[in-house]
């Protein structure tokens, strides 16, 4: 993340929102509030202290409150005993997120991981028992919680039940059934389980618990993640260099301490994955024919057996633990581009690809890699040979309340290129900087030698194919999907007459022009995220681009990103524009900084007339500068949101107070009332709108 | 040179109101043909029409309520330390008041005497009890288990509460005072004008389920052994009792201590009272066990 100074602001405004005053002082302290730890680099607290005009304990309270949130890095030196701060602002930054995020874990995870996750947010990170009782002292007594007495007795009961189900549960650990039964009571039904005043069940809690470490949600922390990544790499360097006393030199000595430090970084990254591989062999044990029955009893969609992982994790109460919003990233990104395939393909289609990509992404654990990226062995295994599965993984995860049957058309059989329809695509298409067109006719018919390579289990099928009954289903629902009562009508449609339609759909998939699926083996599926999400960007800069220049400028830019650079003789010809409509258009273009123009003088003396100017399309630097507006917009949000506050602040003061908070709507005096609802209407447009930036934000960056 | 030879001929379109050659140095200048319209803009467009924001779907509605629930809860943990704790933050939103840069606002942080404090708002209402209390640091101490582990040495002591106000806190300090003095410390920079009456929402209700588990003979116990000694083997249940009465000496002590620091040079509440203390502070401790029901 480039830090701008807008993006400084918007760090500690948000830092500010959520966590208070103090903690964001410490980021953004001059009068131009440009952030103190992001703008001076890293400082310890004297420094901060006199560049905050804050004294040393406030300072050090602050830190204190985000170091406890991760929000800043460390690094102790232990001779001098001194200790620098450093700011994170990527992590900062993720805070825009937590709305999202939450949303997103409560419909793949169920509310009680929602709400694991929630506190997990509240107290950044935190030991696994403490995480565990803080949760259910808050969510399970629910309509207690407002009067103290009745409180008071909840506690009481729970304090029991937790050690009779402790005495329970000792008793009978191996039996995996019943474990599942409680799992699916945890997850499948959560809804109802948190809605009752029955406090929630200590195992429950510890499953789902182990259920998300294992997805990689949440990640136990070691003392290293505090450390940013570049001082994590040179402390390590110097440990290194305590081996090599004669120093580093020539080519031989340079490899072997280069590969030394490697192996100790990795080493690192398995420190850190530990508690998860465990886990995660833990859910591997459990049969998968159990996952199936209860996908046919229709109870629950993608389940992670997450049997005897609460179990392990209660093993180890000690673990500390904290949100890893590198998966929630990842998570956010499936979202993203479900709703992409939904807007180029139709609904049935995006949910078959929702689950093609909550199948794939058990793997993906960050949407982007860098330099100084710790990445275990399984990842670094993933990220260059890439991950992939089977139609019957897909079909696993797909819910069982969608209709696979629909949004597919019908074609008669010879209409059908089963060589070209089930083609092999081997290798990813390569990434081509701004070529946008290139990358998608031209596709790996270059990498091509595998081109006569042909999935046959589609054919077959073909035979149910033909005489099934899909054509009386196409006519009846081809928009969207069916859900409930309409799939109890058709359960004579065999589950391998299911899997063909779902086939079918990934087919589409595969065959759209933005290749969102690559059919990359027999049966097998993969998604080429770069090139996607390359494609996304294009979308959002175009859509961006008309917005603001209309269809000519669009235009215009597309055939210079096609085209490289383009002399301003030849542009007119090739956009079938007039001249000087071209220039004024570019000229605004240019001022606008989305396009840029390199003048090559044809002779010495440079006059205008003899010099050629090329206008091109730097879509790095033309990225970097809507970011930056973009993180304007938030700031100005944000700031927007303050004003309102403050024209409203003696409604604020009176809503907020303990007693009415929650119940508004008695309390407050109708006039009162009314306003207060005005001021939650625009709060809520305001944050929607960053939100919504938030989204061009990821597109642009973090996916 | 042909470039500033172009200028003089700028003259012969002036009078078309389409626009004239391009002026030189502008890419494809050298074209004749070329008609630029150099009026200077207008100011503002005729009519201004913001595009109108489409209105949120249920997925955003639903990421909006989340994060908004999400940050009442915050607010409502002890370790959120409020905005708007002076009037700074105000006068920056407001065209009237002067205005402070932002180091002087952070110099006066948390600053708490008689020239921050609203002469309106600050004697004890029976309201106040409603409203939070405005936190200026954050109270760390006892409200949740910390990983001190995972925190530089030198910040153990602001996670223990014994945060002495110097260069180096309690990193140094450390183990050397005895329990008494540290609280003492501790104790004084405490600025917290209502008392303690934030058990019920501290993070994990320790205290609250401390007395809940308690039996009756318990309590007895230790309500008698409170004010005998606070370091038995019971000395935790006691603690909080004897918090609140060195907060409300400390709240005394520090009115003192913070004229000396702040109003050195112009002391306008000692102007016409001579500096004496002793009315003001009889009031704040009636307010003071006043608020603490």
């Amino acid at each position: 993340m480039l830090v701008t100074r807008n993006a400084a602001d918007l760090c500690a405004l948000l830092v500010n929102e959520l966590y208070g005053q103090l903690p964001s002082v410490c980021f953004s302290p001059a009068s131009p509030p440009v952030a103190a730890l992001l703008a001076r680099g890293r400082s310890n607290v004297r420094d901060l202290a006199l560049h905050t005009s804050l004294n040393p304990k406030q300072v050090r309270h602050g830190l204190a409150l985000v170091i406890q949130h991760n929000l800043v890095f460390y690094q102790t030196d232990h001779e001098t005993a001194t200790t620098t701060y450093e700011a994170n602002p990527q992590a900062s930054y993720h805070l825009v997120r937590v709305g999202k995020i939450l949303d997103v874990i409560d419909r793949k995870y169920g509310t009680m991981a929602k709400n694991l996750v929630n506190d997990l947010l509240m107290l950044g990170h935190v030991e696994v028992a403490e995480l565990v009782r803080y949760h259910r002292l808050k969510h399970s007594p629910k309509k207690a919680k407002m009067n103290g007495e009745q409180n008071h007795d909840h506690d009481h009961n729970a304090e029991f039940e937790d050690e009779d189900e402790n005495g329970l549960e000792y008793g009978d650990p191996s039996d995996p059934f019943d474990d599942d039964s409680h799992y699916v009571n945890g997850n499948g039904i959560a809804h109802e389980t948190t809605e009752d005043v029955t406090p929630i069940q200590a195992n429950e809690v510890y499953d789902t618990l182990a259920q998300l470490i294992a997805a990689g949600v949440i990640e136990s922390v070691v003392a290293t993640m505090f450390q940013s990544p570049q001082d994590l790499k040179a402390s390590v360097e110097q440990e290194c260099m305590k081996e090599f006393p004669n120093g580093v030199r020539g080519a031989k000595v340079t490899t072997e301490f280069d590969t030394m430090v490697k192996s100790q970084i990795k080493a690192i990254g398995v420190e850190r994955a530990t508690m998860k591989r465990k886990l995660q062999e833990s859910a591997l044990y459990e049969p998968s024919n159990i996952k199936r029955r209860k996908l046919a009893n229709g109870g629950m969609s993608n389940g992670f057996a997450g049997d005897s992982g609460g179990s392990i994790l209660r093993d180890e109460p000690n673990t500390v633990v904290r949100l890893n919003f590198d998966k929630c990233l990842v998570e956010l990104r499936n979202q993203k581009l479900t709703e992409h395939v939904e807007d180029f393909v139709g609904e049935t289609t995006a949910q078959v690809f929702a689950a093609l990509l909550a199948s794939l992404c058990k793997k993906v654990y960050r949407c982007q890699h860098d330099q100084h990226t710790i990445m275990t062995e399984e990842e670094e295994e993933t990220y260059f040979t890439g991950v992939r599965v089977t139609s019957e993984e897909i079909f696993d995860h797909l819910s069982p309340g969608v209709d696979v049957s629909t949004g597919i058309g019908s074609a008669s059989e010879e209409d059908i290129d089963i060589r070209f329809a089930e083609k092999i695509r081997k290798y990813p298409p390569q990434i081509q900087g701004s070529h946008l067109q290139g990358t998608l006719d031209e596709g790996d018919e270059v990498l091509g030698s595998d081109d006569e390579d042909y999935d046959h289990s589609g054919e077959h099928l073909k035979g149910t194919y033909v005489n099934g009954h899909n054509g009386y289903h196409n006519s009846a629902a081809q928009n969207g999907t069916k859900l409930g009562g309409d799939h109890s009508g058709e359960g004579h449609s065999s589950r391998a007459e299911q899997l063909r339609q779902m086939r079918q759909h990934l087919l589409i998939l595969a065959e759209a022009k933005q290749q969102f699926v690559r059919h990359c083996g027999q049966n097998e599926w993969t998604v080429d995220f770069g090139p996607l999400i390359q494609q996304l960007r294009y979308v959002e800069l175009d859509t961006m681009i008309e917005d603001n220049f209309g269809r000519q400028g669009l235009r215009l830019t597309r055939i210079l990103r096609e085209k490289g650079k383009l002399d301003d003789k030849t542009l007119p010809a090739m956009a079938l524009m007039r001249k000087p409509d071209v220039h004024v258009k570019m000229a605004e273009m240019e001022m606008a900084g989305f396009l840029e123009v390199q003048e090559v003088p044809r002779d010495n003396n440079r006059a205008a007339n003899r010099t050629m100017f090329f206008w091109f399309f730097d879509e790095a630097r033309t990225l970097k500068r809507v970011l930056d507006n973009a993180y304007k917009s938030m700031v100005r949000c944000l700031e927007r949101l303050e004003v309102e506050r403050y024209n409203k602040r003696n409604v604020l003061l009176t809503a907020d107070r303990k007693d009415v908070q929650g119940k508004e709507e008695e309390k407050l005096r109708g006039d009162i009332y009314n306003e207060y609802l005005e001021f939650i209407e625009v709060e809520k447009k305001l944050l929607s709108q960053v939100s919504r930036l938030d989204d061009l934000v990821s597109v642009f960056q973090d996916f | 040179m042909s470039g500033r030879g172009g200028r003089g001929g700028r003259g012969g379109g002036r009078g078309g109101s389409r626009g004239k050659p391009a002026p030189p140095g502008m890419p494809g200048g050298d074209d004749p043909s070329l008609i630029v319209n150099d009026q200077p803009q207008e100011t503002y467009p005729k009519f201004y029409k913001p595009p109108v924001a489409p209105h949120l779907t249920p997925l955003e509605e639903r990421a909006v309520a989340c994060f908004v629930k999400f940050r009442r809860t915050y607010h409502n943990t002890p370790l959120y330390t409020h905005r708007h704790i002076n009037g700074e933050f105000l006068s920056a939103k407001d065209p009237v008041l002067p205005r402070h840069g932002q180091s002087q606002i952070n110099a006066r942080y948390g600053v708490k005497n008689r020239a921050t404090i609203d002469p309106f708002l600050s004697v004890p209402m029976y309201s106040h009890r409603f409203v939070d209390e405005t936190r200026t640091l954050p109270k760390l101490r006892n409200t949740r288990p910390w990983v001190k582990d995972l925190f530089p040495e030198e910040l153990w002591a602001t996670l223990d509460g014994r945060d002495t106000s110097g260069p180096k806190g309690g990193f140094q300090t450390k183990g050397s005072a005895n329990r008494g003095t540290k609280r003492r410390l501790y104790d004084d920079d405490e600025d917290d004008p209502y008392g303690d009456g934030d058990d019920d929402e501290e993070i994990f209700g320790r205290s609250q389920r401390r007395r809940e588990n308690e039996t009756e003979e318990e309590r007895k116990a230790r309500i008698d052994g409170a004010g005998k000694d606070a370091d038995n083997e019971d000395g935790d249940a006691g603690d909080l009792d004897d918090e609140d009465d060195e907060e409300m000496e400390a709240e005394d002590d520090e009115y003192d201590s913070a004229e000396d620091d702040d109003g050195g040079d112009y002391n306008a509440e000692a102007y016409f009272d001579n500096g004496d203390d002793d009315d003001f502070g009889d009031d704040d401790g009636v307010g003071e066990s006043a608020m603490d029901f």
